[in-house]
This record gives C-alpha cells, sequence and structure tokens, in this order.
C-alpha cells in the first residue's frame, strides 16, 4: 500500500518552465517600476533640501520668489588647505599600497592612517561648512565690507543663486497661451469633423496626416517655429512665437483626441435629439458637447503636461537663458508683453545642467528646479489620469 | 391674401435673424468649419515651410562644391590625403611603441628599465615622424594659396551682393521719390560724417547738422533726396570688383606640382631605407608581426603615390559637377565639419549613425522589458497589481525629457562610470569606459521613455486578443506559458511590432536626453571596436538641430542644411508611423 499523498504537487518540467518565465516577467515590470521610482526618489530627496527648510515657514521662499543670480562663496582658505593637505596625504599613502606591495604590518599601518585622515577631513569639511559665507548678487553688492581676501577664498557660481520665480511664470504664460490657441482652435475643428463634414476620403486623408502630424518629433516643429515666427513674421524670440509653436505641437494631439471622445458618444443620442426637433447645433451643445466633454478635458490635461514639459519647441523660439525681469515689469506698451522672451522652467534646467558644472553649490539650484518643473507636470499628469479612471466608471454606455 | 401673408408672418415664418445671408445654425457651422481649415492649413504649412527653408540646401550646397573645385581646394586635397596615409602609418607607430612598453611592462620591468629598453628604438621612432616635416610645410603653403583664391571669390560675391543692394535702392528712389525710416537714418548719419569734415568752415557743418536732425525728424525735400541718391551712387563708384583670374591663379597652384612630385619622391626613397632596415624584436613574436605589417602598410602607402599622381594629373577645375552630387555628397557625405576655414562640409552620415545607435541601444532594452512587463500585467499579474502597476507605468511617460537627461548628468553618467571602474569586471575589453556621456548613457535613459510607449500599446494588442482564444487553448490542455507563447503572444505580434516602432519613433525623435547626455562628438562611431562601440560619444540628428540652430546666420547654408536635417527626421518619423499603421492593418487577426 502506497503512502503517498495522491494529492501532492508533482514535480514537472512544465511547471518549473512556467514559474520561471513568470518570475522573469515579473522581474522586467518591477525592475522597470524601481528604475523609474529611484530617478523619483533622488531628485525628490536631492531637491527637497532646496525647496525646504527646517525654520518656519518650511518652504524656501527665496528660491521660489527670486531671479536667478550668481552666487558667491567665501570659504576660508586656512581650512580648505589643510583639507588638500590631507588629501595629499592619503593619495600618497594609496600609491605606496599599489605600487611597493609593502609587508602586512606596514600596510595596517597606513591604512589607520588613511581611517584617521578621513574622519580629520570630515571634521574639517564640517567646520567649513559653518564658517563659509554665501551671498546672492544682490546681498553681496550691498555689502559694507566684503570678507577678507586674505581669509577667505572667493568663488562665484552663474545661476545657481537667489530662485526660479521668472521661470515658473514664463512656463504658466507659455502654457496658458498655447493651451489657449489650441483648445480652441483643436476643439472646433473636432467638431466639424466629427458632426459636420461628410465622410469620405478627404476625410480620412486629413485624419491620417493628422495623426501622422502627432508623432512628428517636437525638435521639428521647433525647427519650423524659429524659421516662421522667429524669421519669417519677425516676432524675434518672444512669448507668442513660443506660444504658436507650443499650440500647434500639441494641435494634432488634441484634435485626434477629441474627435475619438465625440465619436464615442453613440449616434442614438444623436438621433433621439433630432427627432424631438431640435436643430443641429442645439443637438451638438445638449447631447454631444456635455458627453464628450470628460474625455475633452482628459485630453487636454494631458496636452498642458507636454506643453508644459517639452524644451526642444521653445530652445530657440521663446526661451532665455537668464531675464531677471519678471514678464509684466517694466513694460512700455502692451504689444510688448507678447513680444518679449521669457525664462522657462525646462530651458533653465538644460543651462544649469549643462552650461555650469556639478557641485555641492550648483546641485541645490538644479535638484531644485528640476524637483519643482517635476512636481509641476507630473502634477498635471496625475491629474489627468485620475479624472480618466474616474470618467471611465462614470460614463459607460 | 391678406390672410396668407398673415399666417405665414406668424406661423411658418422664418424668424431667424441673418447675418452675411446665413442663419444661426450656418453661421455656426462655418465657424467650425473654418476653424477645421485653420487647423489643416496650419498643418499643412508646417511641412510647406520646412521645405521651404531646406531646398535652397542643396542650390548652397552645389555652389559650395563648385567653389571648393574652382578654387582647387579639392586639388590640395589630394595632396592631402596622401599626406593623410603617412600621418596614419605614422600612429600605427606609435602604437607599436605602446604596445612595447606595456609588454615591458608586464614582464615586470620598471618605468626607467623600460625608457632604457625602448631608446634602443628611439632614433627610428623619431626619424620617421620627421619625414614628413617639409611635406607638411609644402602642403600648409599651397592650402594658404587656395583658400586665398577661395576667399577673393567669396569677398567678391558679397561686394556684388551689396552693390546690386545700392541699386535697388536707387532704383526705389527714383520711382517712389520717398525716404522710409532707415533711408532717413542713414542719410542723417551721412550728413552727420560730412559735417565732420568741414572743420575750417564751421557754418556750413553747422547747417548740415541741423539739416541731419530735420530729416530726423521727417523734414525734407527732393533736395535731400537727391543728395542721397548721389551719396549712394558714391557709395557704389567706391566697390571695386576685381574678378577673380581662376584659371592663372589655379595654374599657379598646379605649377607647384613639381615640387610635390619632388617631395614624395624623396619621401619614397626614405620610406625604402626605412623598409631596407626595420624594426626588429627577435624577443618578442607579436611584435615581429606589428612591425612586418607596418611594413606592409608602408608598401601600399607607396603603391598608393602612382594613384595620388594620376588622380592630380587628370584633375582639372572645369570638369563639371553633375547637380545630382549637392544631394549624394549630403545624404553619404562621413563628416559635418562648420565654421571651419578650409571647406565647410554637410554630411548626414555621422548623425544619423548616431541616432541609429542611440535608438538601436534603447530598443535592446525597450523591447524586452517593456513587453515582458506588458506581458506580465496583461496575463500574469493579479487585478491588484495591474490596477498598481498599469497608473505608474503610464505616469513615467510624462516625465518631462529634459528632467531624464538631467539625472543622466548628474547621476547616471556617473554610475556608469564608476560600474565600469570596478576590478571585478575587469575581464570586460571595453572597461573602464573613459566618458562618462556617450551612447550607452543616453540610450538607456531613453529605453526608461521608450518603455511606457511601448508597455501601453503592447498592452493594448494584447487585451483585444479575443477571449476565446485563451479559453478554447486552455480547454485543450495547455498551460498558462504555452497559452501564452502559442496563441496569444501570435495573436497579438502585429500589435507589438507596431508598438515597437513607435517606441522607436519617440526614441529618434527625442532631443534634449541625447543632447545632455550623448556626449555630442560628430563623428561616425569607429565599428570596429565591436561591442565597446557602445560606449562612444555621438551626435544625433535632434542633438544637432538643438545645439546649432541658435547660432547660425539666417539664410546662410548651415541654417538650410540644419532644416534638411529637420526634414529627414520628419520623414524618418512620417515612415515610422505608416509602417505600424500598415502592419497593424495587414495581419489583423479577425475574431470571427
Amino acid at each position: 500500500m502506497s503512502t503517498q499523498n495522491p494529492y501532492k504537487k508533482k514535480f514537472s518540467k512544465n511547471k518549473v518552465l512556467e514559474s520561471t518565465w513568470t518570475w522573469i516577467f515579473r522581474f522586467a515590470t518591477y525592475f522597470i517600476i524601481l528604475c523609474a521610482t529611484y530617478l523619483f526618489g533622488d531628485i525628490l530627496v536631492k531637491g527637497s533640501k532646496t525647496i525646504f527648510k527646517p525654520d518656519f515657514p518650511f518652504i524656501n521662499t527665496t528660491f521660489l520668489t527670486k531671479s536667478p543670480q550668481t552666487l558667491h562663496v567665501f570659504e576660508k582658505k586656512e581650512i580648505m588647505y589643510q583639507i588638500d593637505d590631507l588629501k595629499y596625504e592619503i593619495e600618497d599613502a594609496e600609491i605606496i599600497i599599489e605600487d611597493d606591495k609593502p609587508s602586512p604590518e606596514i600596510l595596517n599601518g597606513l591604512n589607520s592612517k588613511i581611517l584617521a585622515w578621513q574622519k580629520e577631513i570630515k571634521v574639517l569639511d564640517k567646520k567649513r561648512k559653518e564658517t563659509r559665507f554665501l551671498y546672492d548678487n544682490d546681498d553681496f553688492r550691498e555689502l559694507e565690507e566684503p570678507p577678507n581676501k586674505k581669509l577667505y577664498k572667493h568663488s562665484t557660481y552663474a545661476y545657481s543663486g537667489g530662485g526660479i520665480f521668472p521661470a515658473i511664470a514664463g512656463t504658466l504664460l507659455l502654457v496658458i497661451g498655447s493651451m489657449t490657441i489650441a483648445l480652441t482652435l483643436g476643439v472646433s475643428s473636432a467638431i466639424f469633423m466629427s458632426e459636420y463634414s461628410k465622410p469620405g476620403t478627404t476625410l480620412n486623408l486629413i485624419r491620417l496626416s493628422i495623426i501622422n502630424l502627432a508623432g512628428v518629433p517636437s525638435i521639428v516643429f521647433g525647427l519650423f517655429g524659429f524659421g516662421l515666427f522667429v524669421i519669417f513674421l519677425d516676432w524675434n524670440v518672444s512669448l507668442l512665437a513660443g506660444c504658436f509653436t507650443l499650440a500647434f505641437m500639441v494641435l494634432p494631439i488634441i484634435i485626434a483626441a477629441s474627435e475619438e471622445s465625440l465619436k464615442s458618444i453613440p449616434t442614438g443620442f444623436r438621433e433621439a435629439s433630432l427627432a424631438l426637433g431640435a436643430s443641429k447645433w442645439t443637438m451638438i451643445r445638449t447631447n454631444v458637447i456635455p458627453y464628450a466633454l470628460p474625455g475633452i478635458l482628459t485630453s487636454s490635461v494631458l496636452g498642458i503636461a507636454r506643453v508644459a514639459g517639452e524644451t526642444a519647441p521653445i530652445m530657440f523660439t521663446a526661451a532665455y537663458a537668464l531675464r531677471d525681469q519678471l514678464p509684466w515689469e517694466d513694460l512700455e506698451n502692451i504689444q510688448d508683453f507678447f513680444f518679449q522672451g521669457v525664462m522657462a522652467l525646462p530651458y533653465h534646467i538644460y543651462v544649469v545642467s549643462s552650461k555650469i558644472p556639478q557641485n555641492e553649490y550648483t546641485q541645490s539650484m538644479q535638484y531644485g528646479t528640476a524637483l519643482v518643473f517635476m512636481g509641476i507636470v507630473l502634477g498635471i499628469a496625475l491629474t489627468s489620469i485620475v479624472l480618466r479612471i474616474k470618467m471611465r466608471k462614470k460614463y459607460k454606455w | 391674401m391678406s390672410t396668407i401673408k398673415k399666417y405665414k408672418n406668424h406661423i411658418f415664418a422664418n424668424k431667424r435673424r441673418k447675418l452675411l445671408g446665413l442663419d444661426g445654425g450656418q453661421l455656426i457651422k462655418s465657424y467650425f468649419g473654418n476653424s477645421a481649415l485653420v487647423s489643416i492649413l496650419i498643418l499643412s504649412l508646417i511641412t510647406i515651410f520646412l521645405f521651404k527653408e531646406g531646398i535652397g540646401f542643396f542650390g548652397q550646397n552645389y555652389q559650395s562644391l563648385k567653389l571648393y573645385r574652382a578654387s582647387a581646394l579639392e586639388y590640395v586635397d589630394i595632396i592631402r590625403s596622401q599626406n593623410e596615409g603617412f600621418l596614419a602609418l605614422n600612429r600605427y607607430l606609435n602604437s607599436i611603441r605602446t604596445q612595447q612598453s606595456k609588454i615591458l611592462d608586464e614582464e615586470g620591468y620598471t618605468f626607467s628599465e623600460i625608457q632604457k629598453e625602448i631608446k634602443k628604438d628611439q632614433a627610428f621612432y623619431q626619424n620617421f615622424s620627421r619625414l614628413n616635416k617639409e611635406m607638411s610645410q609644402f602642403i600648409a603653403s599651397i592650402a594658404e594659396q587656395a583658400v586665398g583664391i577661395r576667399e577673393q571669390a567669396v569677398i567678391n560675391i558679397n561686394l556684388k551682393e551689396k552693390s546690386d543692394f545700392i541699386d535697388d535702392k536707387i532704383k526705389r528712389l527714383r520711382k517712389k521719390k520717398k525716404l522710409n525710416d532707415s533711408d532717413r537714418f542713414e542719410l542723417s548719419q551721412k550728413l552727420v560724417q560730412l559735417s565732420n569734415t568741414y572743420r575750417s568752415h564751421p557754418e556750413k557743418a553747422e547747417s548740415l547738422r541741423l539739416r541731419s536732425e530735420a530729416i530726423q525728424k521727417n523734414i525734407w525735400n527732393q533736395e535731400d533726396l537727391n543728395q542721397f541718391i548721389d551719396f549712394l551712387q558714391t557709395d557704389k563708384s567706391k566697390i571695386a570688383i576685381t574678378p577673380v583670374d581662376f584659371e592663372t591663379e589655379v595654374a599657379k597652384v598646379i605649377a607647384r606640382s613639381g615640387e610635390f612630385y619632388h617631395l614624395s619622391s624623396t619621401m619614397e626613397e626614405n620610406l625604402q631605407k626605412v623598409l631596407k632596415n626595420p624594426l626588429v624584436f627577435s624577443k618578442y613574436p607579436e611584435l615581429q608581426k606589428s612591425s612586418d605589417r607596418f611594413l606592409e602598410l608602408i608598401y601600399l602607402f607607396l603603391s598608393s603615390f602612382a594613384q595620388t599622381k594620376e588622380s592630380l594629373d587628370q584633375w582639372s577645375p572645369n570638369k563639371p559637377i553633375a547637380p545630382h552630387t549637392a544631394f549624394t555628397a549630403f545624404i553619404t557625405g562621413k563628416d559635418w565639419t562648420t565654421a571651419s576655414d578650409w571647406q565647410d562640409v554637410y554630411g548626414l552620415l555621422p548623425l544619423l549613425t548616431g541616432s541609429l545607435l542611440v535608438s538601436g541601444i534603447a530598443l535592446l532594452f525597450a523591447i524586452p522589458f517593456g513587453v515582458g512587463a506588458a506581458i506580465y500585467v496583461n496575463q500574469l499579474a493579479s487585478l491588484k497589481e495591474q490596477n498598481l502597476i498599469k497608473p505608474y507605468i503610464e505616469f513615467i511617460s510624462a516625465i518631462p525629457s529634459v528632467v531624464i537627461g538631467f539625472f543622466g548628468i548628474a547621476v547616471f553618467g556617473k554610475f556608469l562610470r564608476d560600474f565600469s571602474g570596478i576590478d571585478f569586471l575587469s575581464w570586460v575589453p571595453f572597461f573602464p569606459i573613459s566618458e562618462r556621456l556617450n551612447a550607452f548613457t543616453a540610450g538607456g535613459l531613453l529605453a526608461l521613455m521608450a518603455i511606457p510607449t511601448i508597455f501601453t500599446l503592447c498592452e493594448d494588442a494584447l487585451n483585444n486578443v479575443p477571449k476565446s482564444f485563451k479559453e478554447a487553448s486552455f480547454a485543450l490542455g495547455g498551460n498558462r506559458l504555452q497559452t501564452i507563447f502559442k496563441v496569444i503572444f501570435p495573436c497579438a505580434l502585429s500589435g507589438i511590432v507596431s508598438a515597437i516602432l513607435l517606441g522607436f519613433g519617440r526614441v529618434i525623435g527625442e532631443t534634449m536626453v541625447v543632447l545632455l547626455c550623448a556626449g555630442n562628438r560628430i563623428k561616425i562611431p569607429d565599428f570596429t571596436n565591436g561591442v565597446g562601440t557602445i560606449f562612444d560619444p555621438v551626435h544625433t540628428m535632434t542633438g544637432i538641430v538643438a545645439q546649432e540652430m541658435g547660432e547660425v546666420v539666417n539664410g546662410s547654408i548651415h541654417y538650410r542644411a540644419l532644416f534638411i536635417v529637420g526634414i529627414c527626421l520628419f520623414f524618418i518619423s512620417l515612415l515610422v508611423n505608416y509602417l505600424s499603421q500598415w502592419i497593424v492593418r495587414k495581419y489583423k487577426v479577425s475574431n470571427g
């Protein structure tokens, strides 16, 4: 008589294969999530050091309300020399260890020495941070007596002081301007294409070209905007040129998405309305647009995220690397408002990450800007995703 | 009769107010119709405008190529290419030298001992590198001569344009008899200049100054206009164009070929001497092999002399250039050199290979991860996991590209270099990598951008496979893995391929990440390095447009070249989109 349990899980090649593949796929999925989370985490942790601070009001208001400035740093020469000396000592010791292959006793001695030096460096570094002075350019100019040049080493870092308010304002203006243009044109075009026009080859051709234009790289739109607005129409690098370029970039996306959501409304709605004697416009106004609105809204929110996030189209149509005036300051007449270049967050990130070196002083500006920008764009995107999930549940037919 | 009229007015009357003969409904319709028309016009304008700005490139490139030949720069380039051959030989010799010191180092010699050992062969190395000293001087002087011819031609073209411009202006003034803003400004400037010359007649100077002020305030008469025309005519007469006598100038350059042949033969003699006493490494067979190869290369180099002579003899400045060369030189050009004092070259290949290399690396990661994640989420994950993972991955697609690029500079590039530097991985032939920013850094980050696109579309494709297929497979006793690989995956394949294509489209059009992280070196990556090529810095099509567009002169050949690169990108993206739609249409699995 067999005592074996007949229901015991049997080992089979197929099952092993299946679980191996499941684990491979699972690994792929979670690896992606891990990578993205690391990116978010890195920027969040390092950026929040710039944006938040430990004392009241907990938010670094200077960073969010001021213009970018040059940062002046004064560090005590004495401490810096000490640190440099110690670093040389460590290097020398490491070279000895590597090249001469000393006996274990000497090796241990050297290693413990290196450790002691490293500790000393840490202490000194802390001291350096406590004794240094940081000034923004404005503050530096107002100083009655700058720190003694004999005692302190003076170094400057472009863009690293002050804040990013003009960039935030510029991005908001660009988004508002371009979305106004894109939505007015895009939604009306979609209504015409889905409600008024007669289906046929021409319409299909137009639809096809719109879908294809949605996939054209953003830099090509930038090129187009530069050639048309900046040079041909002679608007120079200006807010208006940037708004139009961005608007034309999202226009195909908005038209395609709006038409999609208009089309998804059952024909019965339209027929019922017309059967009750409504005119075409009344039908559209009361029975089509209200139901299509959530879809249009979602797609336009996604469009906002895209417009706010793009750098390439505004690089040479609207963005200045540095402009400390706010867009509404010092205007002689009203049209100057539209024909001025602005700072924008994405371009500012590009400038601070490619044009200035990476070190402890520039890092706070770089990460702070990245965090603010990512926060804005992802906030908008999140709204769109949440909206879509909610709408999907609400409207089902 | 009147009753009918009355009823007509009250019951059946069309009471709607009309505007421009259209009632409300029609007005609304025409509004929507017009905005649709505007959108379509705008979108077609993009295409037209790109072409309008770009197409002039080929004409300008043709002119530039013609001038290149007419001013004998091409002739000098043939001579230069022979010298390049020598430089390549010298580089090879240097590599032998490094190899030698490396071998000695591995055998445990100290630094000073290696120096001593190499010193024996030092004379050979030095003598060899000095062989082309005179040749280099000769090339520098002949190049200067050729550039001089071209400069003169370019100056003449500019002067011609200037004089044409003045001609146009005079014609306009005579016809319209009006001064516009810029004319008045110019005239008043000229009057002030003239007044400065009347030092001895302060009264006259004063009156001129007053006139200039009046003109600035738009008070002027016919006399002023005539004076302006006089000024312009004197300006024009000052422009003296001395036409370049290409024939004699080029003949002067060609006349120096005797000098070149003489130098070549001296070099040949010297190289023959080298061939007679080559480097001998009796102890090291590896080095001996390299040395033998070096001799072979010298033979090859010497045999190329005849060819150089032949092409120099055949060269003529008047040989016509086929118009299509302007196009082929761009498409197959291996160099992209701008703002050089020799010849600006616009070749697409280095940029195209860079773009393709970066996209290839990105897809290498994005395909397995994106498709794998889609299969997992769609087929294997629990509902809870699905609801979390799907929005999260969609969320990744919203990360702005410039933030990813910044992450690459600040974190990922450094991480890669440090990672390749650890001792444990030193067996990998191309580790440690030298550049922090290279094709791999950019590709790895772009993978993160392509994954959401590929994932979302793949997931849709898997979702569209009819449920009955899956059920049928289970009913036949297939397990989950068999169902996925043999039923669902093949059914969704067309959708997956189109998803991958769209991912590729997204990656090749991406600008900021490659601009920040690809290293931006304009050179075709050296594929002889094998897999190590992926760690070379590259430049891409999108990157070059973003980098150079801000600094070009409007309307110049460089400006138009960038537009042509933009057009190429435009067509690549259209092609990718079209292919992806075609695949979906062609291989659609019917669920009947």
